[in-house]
């Protein structure tokens, strides 16, 4: 099977994208019959030496665009594969992997699916898994029609470092005149911190909604601040606004593993849990000990969280 | 000469465990109130005195100790458990009053199911009382929706009742005997017998007292062995409250037992059976119990409903499971804060009962005046979910948006406006205003009229076991202008 | 402008107890016994859509507000709720068929009923719903159409009657770009965005309205490109080890002792003081 995976470089976690799309090749298509390259977007030009040391294929076409911009990636992409046969493409994991992934497929007229947790090619076709019904169903799908598109799901493969290459092919194209983003007729970025950090942490203290306000859920914070924990947030309460959203749990924010990971006060609905199952250890603070999350934690106590996070942190700090 | 707030602190710790007496801002904020003042609470605003302390108990002692130094210092009291009342029972109506609380005091001291009891202290938790005997196959027969919260000293003393009770009775048909702690200081048992008739039954003098009178410190409820599996589920939708009504009734004067016999308006059904009921009026029964009993209970249900045209049959399998989710949780509640917050659309309500023959003359006027004379609704209905053999209860539910209105405001332009339509022309009709929250401190306004001459009663009680007017000042009855 | 709503309901998930979770011969579940709710991210995209209604008058750009779902006849008290809301219509397209999992299907009948029976300006979807999980319908509508999208719109203002302010999140950064119509929009995690509740009088005035109600039958789906062939409950089970004692300090300590003491993370703290 001939496999291209796209890297979308005009993003800073880039470098983890790379180490995904790695692991995931490494564990999935690593048999002989698969041949694979890369395809990178970049916009700013000093990315792109950075570019050469994130590939995981032998060799790499370097596509420069203005901004991501998804109408022009689209159309950047069709050029790069214009004489193409490429039966695969693999998306990185996070917003922008999954739309360009279907709107290219509906465009290639292929097949599509998102966040893609395994595949397996046998034969004449791919079978794909991914996760329904809110993360408490695996799904299996046939992908019927070349080329297959499918986004990869954060934390589907173990990420793997890029080897160091001593040749890599390289070709580039420059397509930062595309103009299929006049509909946009002003554009401001604003940064935000990112995921990163919590789906990195080690050490991992997270809040639901059972702190009840804002007020607590910055008393938390400061818990896990002087414990060296990073601190993360169940959806309700990022959807509250007590935190930033990039502190957000779960399928739609971060997908972490930490070696020791503290939930306090969250009930544990399937779609956070999938942000904490790769925790080595995971200690349940509710005053429920119906909460869902109590049955799936290696550890639980049964009171109200602020006590026991207060009487923790004195300990630790003592 | 009053004590200050700090002597009255100073005392307290030397009462108990310096620990046990909390004086953290925010604790004393959410322990001046209770579900009621909630809308108001979820914004920060707290409008009653700030108690002087909070005082986690540990034994009856401990209880007897600090009601004695409030009685003699002449301190209000509040007694609370579970912290889940509804109706002002737990507000402190008065400058530095004392919350007792004895959620503390939750051991199940003893399962007898020779004697079909079990022994538990006040704070005792109903959820896991209930879920400990029913690995052994028995249950307190006790379900209401705030199981998962409530605790057995405030379930008695609020005269409780349960989704089971048309079978199981409510709170005051299961308790058999009692612990509490007088404002003197004193602590009365009262001993476990099936019955007797040794005197008036005293057990009443301290079931339902809503801490006005003393604090129940144990409890000893009958238990019932249970049979899950016999479990029948029968659901119906029809037209009208009318015929519902006349449907329960039939049920209940023929000696049948459900264990549940509910009756929801179109309205209060669309929050819950929308997906099979739109429309309709929802009738719901349970049949329960040792399998000859729970099945000639069914059949009679489907026979006596099947002689109403208008009824058409549920798939018992959506009543069974709509059941099984219908008790609050933490979670819930959690959830409900930030929704009120956010769309500013809260849910109160109000409980009545009456004989057969008024309850359906009740249902219409309040529905009709409340729909004509409160802005800003968004629901009202209600539903009958507790019957005897002379009549049923109705729980008045409403939803309104809080438009133009501070959060200070929220419960004179709404809640009790409406709760003083549903009282007074229950209370005219000849019916009762509290069915089973209490009556907290916010229907004190009509105790006199749901008494009458029997009032003398009520005072007396209060006279005698409390002349120093300590003990939940403002439940029940009215704070002296 | 006209702006169309796409919604979907689906069962509280998080209400199915573990016996619940049983995936019969047809890879069905069955949620029937579950009142349906309005998919979060739908009620998101109701609400975002009502917001631009009350900033309208003060923008001054008049404004449509439509919604749409495909739906079997049961569940009508949503649609009623929305009539009452004062969007101005109301659709149902009456389909029993399991779209679960159909994507392309549902963006085929999403494009023609734009293109053939009423035109629009703006279509707002919640980025997914809870069971199909399939993230595609938006981006594939847009593709249908031609229009451009913008997916994780978190914020979106009135400009004039042709362009609108959308502020969507990216993978490390937010934009905020002026937008030109038609485009779709879907709504990913908004804050705030609960929707609100219609008065008595409102249902009895808008919300007896007439619900447009058209026929699956009446549109050509598009064939999927996948298949599903198997679906099996995942189970999040860990060995629970619960800490017992008299107060919440001596739980915590308990929890220090057995099991944090330790570990990697709170030696590596423990080293720092």
């Amino acid at each position: 099977m001939i496999f291209k995976g796209i890297l979308n470089g005009c993003s800073s976690n880039v470098a983890a994208q790379a180490e995904e799309l790695n692991g995931f090749i490494r564990e999935y298509l690593s048999c002989g019959d698969n041949v694979g390259s890369t395809i990178a977007f970049y916009s700013k030009k000093e990315e792109k030496n950075g570019l050469l040391g994130l590939v995981p294929t032998e060799s790499v076409e370097l596509v420069r665009v203005a901004r991501y911009q998804p109408e022009n990636i689209l159309v950047a992409l069709r050029t790069v594969e214009n004489a193409e046969k490429t039966d695969l493409y693999l998306f990185p994991s996070g917003f922008a992997g999954s739309e360009i992934a279907v709107r290219w497929a509906c465009r290639m007229k292929g097949s599509c699916l998102v966040r893609v947790k395994q595949i397996e090619c046998s034969g004449a076709q791919l079978t794909a898994r991914k996760t329904v019904y809110a993360n408490h169903v695996l799904g299996t799908f046939i992908l019927t029609k070349k080329p297959y598109c499918i986004s990869l799901a954060k934390g589907s493969a173990a990420s793997q470092a890029i080897p160091i290459r001593d040749k890599l092919i390289v070709t580039e194209h420059d397509l930062t005149d595309l103009q299929k983003d006049q509909f946009i007729k002003h554009s401001q970025w604003i940064p935000t911190e990112t995921t990163k950090d919590l789906e990195a942490a080690t050490f991992l203290i997270i809040g639901g909604r059972g702190m009840d306000t804002k007020e607590n859920t910055q008393s938390l914070k400061k818990i896990a601040d002087a414990l060296g924990a990073d601190f993360g947030v169940s959806r309700p309460v990022a959807m509250s606004a007590w935190t930033p959203m990039h502190r957000m749990i779960g399928v739609s924010g971060a997908m972490t593993k930490p070696e020791v990971c503290i939930v306090a006060g969250v009930s544990g609905a399937a779609a956070f849990y999938a942000g904490i199952e790769k925790s080595k250890t995971i200690v349940a603070i509710n005053t429920d000990i119906r909460a869902p999350i109590i049955k799936a934690s290696d550890v639980a106590v049964i009171d109200d969280y602020k006590a026991v996070m207060a009487e923790l942190a004195k300990i630790v700090l003592n | 000469m009053s004590l200050k707030r700090e002597q009255i602190v100073d005392a307290l710790k030397k009462i108990v465990r310096e620990d046990q007496v909390v004086t953290d801002e925010q604790v004393l904020k959410e322990s001046s109130v209770d579900r009621f003042r909630r809308f108001e609470a979820y914004h920060g605003v707290y409008r009653l005195p700030l108690p002087a302390a909070v005082v986690n108990v540990n034994s009856t002692e401990d209880v007897a100790a600090v009601i004695k130094f409030a009685n003699e210092n002449k301190i209000n009291v509040v007694p609370r458990t579970g912290h889940s009342a509804t109706e002002g029972g737990l507000e402190t109506a008065l400058e530095n009053s004392i919350v007792v609380d004895g959620s503390g005091m939750n051991k199940i001291i003893s399962i007898d199911t020779y004697n079909m009891q079990a022994t538990a202290q006040c704070g005792a938790s109903l959820q896991e009382l209930d879920d400990r005997l029913r690995e052994q196959g028995y249950t307190t027969g006790h379900s209401p929706q705030s199981k998962p919260l409530a605790q057995l000293g405030g379930l008695v003393a609020t005269r409780s009742i349960g989704q089971f009770s048309t079978l199981y009775g409510g709170i005051e048909d299961m308790v058999v005997g009692l612990e509490a702690v007088f404002p003197d200081g004193g602590i009365t048992r009262i001993k476990n017998v099936p019955r007797r008739a040794a005197g008036p039954d005293i057990r009443h003098v301290i079931i339902g007292n809503e801490g006005a009178l003393c604090y129940i410190t144990e409890v000893t409820v009958k238990i019932f062995k249970y049979f899950p599996e016999n479990n029948q589920f029968l659901g119906y939708t029809l037209d009208n409250m009318k015929a519902g009504f006349e449907i329960l009734r039939e049920v209940m004067v023929n000696g049948y037992r459900p264990s549940v016999a509910r009756l929801y308006d179109v309205a209060d059904g669309s929050q819950h059976f929308s997906h099979f009921a739109e429309g309709k009026c929802v009738l719901i029964f349970v049949a329960e119990g040792v399998k000859p009993i729970a099945d000639a209970t069914a059949t009679a249900i489907e026979e006596i409903v099947a002689r109403y045209d208008e009824c058409e049959k549920v798939d018992p399998k959506l009543i069974e499971r709509w059941f099984a989710h219908l008790n609050w949780d933490p979670a819930n509640l959690a959830e409900e804060k930030t929704e009120i917050i956010e769309t500013k659309n809260v849910c109160n309500t109000t409980e009545i009962s009456g004989n057969w023959s008024i309850i359906n003359d009740i249902y219409e006027v309040c529905i009709q005046r409340v729909k004509n004379e409160i802005p800003d609704l968004t629901l009202l209905g209600a539903h009958s979910s507790h019957s005897y053999l002379n009549g049923t209860n109705l729980y008045f539910v409403y939803f309104y948006n809080v438009v133009d209105c501070r959060p200070e405001e929220e419960l004179a332009k709404y809640h009790l406006a409406i709760k003083k339509i549903i009282v007074e022309e229950t209370i005219k009709a000849g019916g009762s205003m509290c069915h089973h929250h209490g009556v907290g401190k916010h229907r004190t306004h009509w105790i006199e009229k749901e008494y009458d001459s029997s009032y003398y009663i009520l005072k007396k009680l209060k006279s005698a076991f409390d002349p120093n007017s300590i003990m939940n000042m403002g439940t029940i009855i009215p704070l002296e202008k | 402008m006209k702006i169309l709503v796409c919604f979907k309901t689906a069962p509280d998930l998080e209400m199915l107890n573990d016996e619940d979770w049983v995936i019969d011969k047809n890879l069905q579940i069955d949620t029937s016994f579950l009142k349906p709710t309005l998919n979060s991210y739908d009620e998101s995209a109701l609400e975002i859509a009502l917001k631009l209604s009350d900033a309208s008058e003060s923008v001054k750009v008049p404004l449509e507000l439509n919604a749409l779902t495909i739906a079997g006849s049961g569940e009508t008290t949503i649609l009623k709720t929305l009539n009452a809301l004062r969007f101005k219509r109301v659709v149902r397209i009456d389909s029993h068929d399991d779209l679960r999992f159909r994507p392309m299907a549902i963006a085929s009948i999403l494009a023609q009923y734009v293109l053939k029976h009423a035109s629009q300006d703006v279509l707002l979807l919640g980025r997914q719903t809870s069971i199909g999980e399939n993230a595609r319908t938006h981006l594939l509508v847009a593709e249908m159409l031609g229009w451009p999208c913008i997916t994780q719109a978190i914020r979106i203002e009135l400009v004039d009657g042709n362009h609108v302010m959308v502020t969507n999140q990216m993978d490390d950064g937010r934009l905020r770009q002026r937008i030109q119509t038609p485009c779709v929009l879907s709504i990913g995690d908004a804050p705030n965005t609960y929707m609100r509740v219609p008065t008595l009088k409102d249902r009895l005035g808008y919300g007896k309205r007439p619900i447009e109600t058209l026929s699956i039958k009446d549109f050509q789906l598009s064939d999927e490109t996948e298949e599903l062939i198997d679906l099996e409950v995942i189970h999040h089970k860990r060995a629970v080890i619960l800490i017992e004692g008299k107060s919440p300090e001596e739980k915590a300590r308990k929890l220090y002792e057995g099991h944090l003491k330790g570990s990697v993370p709170v030696q590596e703290r423990l080293a720092k003081t």
